[in-house]
Formats: C-alpha cells, structure tokens, sequence
C-alpha cells in the first residue's frame, strides 16, 4: 500500500484520489499545451511523490473510460475531458481540504472513517505523524 | 546575469519565486511561471512547479480557476490571495536576507570575483 502521507490507505479513496490525480494532470498538461497524449513518464514526474503506485491505475482509468491508451502513451477520452475542470473544483475539494487536526492539515484521515483507521496503523507502524513533500 | 547554462532554482526557494511571480503580474498560468523563472537565468522543472502550486493552493496562498478558451484547451490560471499576497511580503524579506547573508559571506571569503 502507499508510503505517501498524502496519498489515501484505504482502497476505495486510493482508487478515487489516484483518478482525480492523474485526471487532474492530464487536464493540466493538456491546458499548458503540452498535447492531448502523454507519456507516462511525464505523469509520473507531476504525481510526485508515490508516483509509482499512481502509475498503476493508469491501466484502469483507460478501462473505466477515462483515458484511451495508445501504445504506451495515455490520452484524455471525451469522457475525462467531461470530468474535467468542474469536476476537479467541486467533487474532491471535501478531500483536498480534510478539515479537522488528529495529524496534519492535509492528512487523508480527516476523509473517512476508513481513512482513520488506515492512517493510525500507519502512524502506529511508523511512529509518527507524516511529513510532506511538497517543497514548502 | 543569466549564465550560458541555467542554474537550478533550489527547490526550497520554488514557492517564494512563484509568490514572487504572481505578485508582479496578477495573474498567471504554470508555463509561464515557470518560464520567469527561466527568465532570471534560472532553470525549474514544470512538475515541481505544478506541486508547488497545488500546495500553495491548499494552504489559501493562492487559488485557482479554469479559463475557458475559443481557441484551445481549458488552461489553469492562478492568483495570489491576500493571504498570499502577505506571504510574498514575507518572501521577498527572506529571500533579502539570504542575499545579504550570502553577499557578505562570499566579502569574507574573497570569493566575490568570478572563479576562474
């Protein structure tokens, strides 16, 4: 399961936090002008962190209708471009933005009963509140 | 002035620059964020860039919005909030005092002409 602090344990919100991850590039990079098809190699550098474990819904997203691959490379469908912007804004800004203190501020606990659970095994396990990469 | 190959941008100073950036034209999108910085003779990686700003976004410092285009794809432009207006203050201040910190190491160790 997933070494990022910031990444979900549970698999139901990992499933659902990869999808909006890697969407949320796509879209990104699709915005900047980089083109409609990616390498994955180039997803993988935005994910940051625990990028290899996001790597491996790639496969499920383009079998969930979300992405179309062709050879290695990966492309928004229609249907990911219609959960594009808007989507992002409004149906995982509850998760992008946990709420209550037990660990830090961006800790996936704060999303779930499951998601607590998960977390305090992780803690017990490593013995201390996550930390983030993230540069700041 | 900028030197023939760029310089890496340490990532630690990356979200000073991009409050920085923002503060000075309002408005802006990743690419071009991440080009001022290339501006300045320094190089940054466009991921650590697109990280950089989602964990600015996350902790209020900035926000963001999709912009419709006739022409193209939906691009992502950020804002500085006022929040972050302030932590730019705050940047700038730091980023003053590392200068004059590193300046006056570089007098004390006679190392302020270029090394050959």
């Amino acid at each position: 399961m997933s070494t990022d602090p910031t990444a979900p344990k549970s698999q139901a919100l990992a499933a659902l936090y990869w999808r909006s991850e890697i969407l949320q590039v796509m879209y990104w990079l699709r915005g900047e002008g980089f083109g409609d098809v990616v390498d994955p190699g180039l997803i993988e550098r935005f994910l940051g962190v625990d990028a290899a474990i996001g790597m491996t819904y790639l496969d499920r997203l383009a079998d969930e209708g979300y992405l179309v691959r062709d050879g290695d490379w990966y492309a928004l469908s229609q249907f990911g471009l219609e959960h594009g912007a808007s989507e992002f804004a409004s149906s995982f800004s509850d998760l992008t933005k946990p709420t209550h203190g037990e660990c830090s501020d961006d800790c996936w606990c704060h999303a779930s009963v499951d998601e607590a659970e998960a977390c305090l095994a992780h803690r017990l396990q490593h013995g201390s509140e996550h930390d983030h990469d993230d540069g700041l | 002035m900028a030197a023939d190959t760029p310089t890496e941008l340490p990532r630690r100073f990356l979200p000073d620059f991009l409050l920085l950036s923002l503060k000075s034209r309002d408005r802006s999108y990743g690419y071009e964020l991440c080009q001022a910085v290339q501006a300045m003779g320094l190089s940054a990686d466009l991921a650590a860039v697109y990280r950089s700003l989602r964990t600015l976004q996350r902790r209020d410092l900035v926000d963001s919005s999709w912009q419709p285009s006739d022409s193209g794809p939906d691009r992502r432009v950020y804002v500085l909030t006022d929040t972050g207006r302030r932590a730019a203050a705050e940047s700038a201040r730091e980023l003053a005092r590392i200068r004059d910190g590193l300046t006056a190491a570089l007098v004390e160790f006679d190392v302020t002409s270029p090394v050959p």
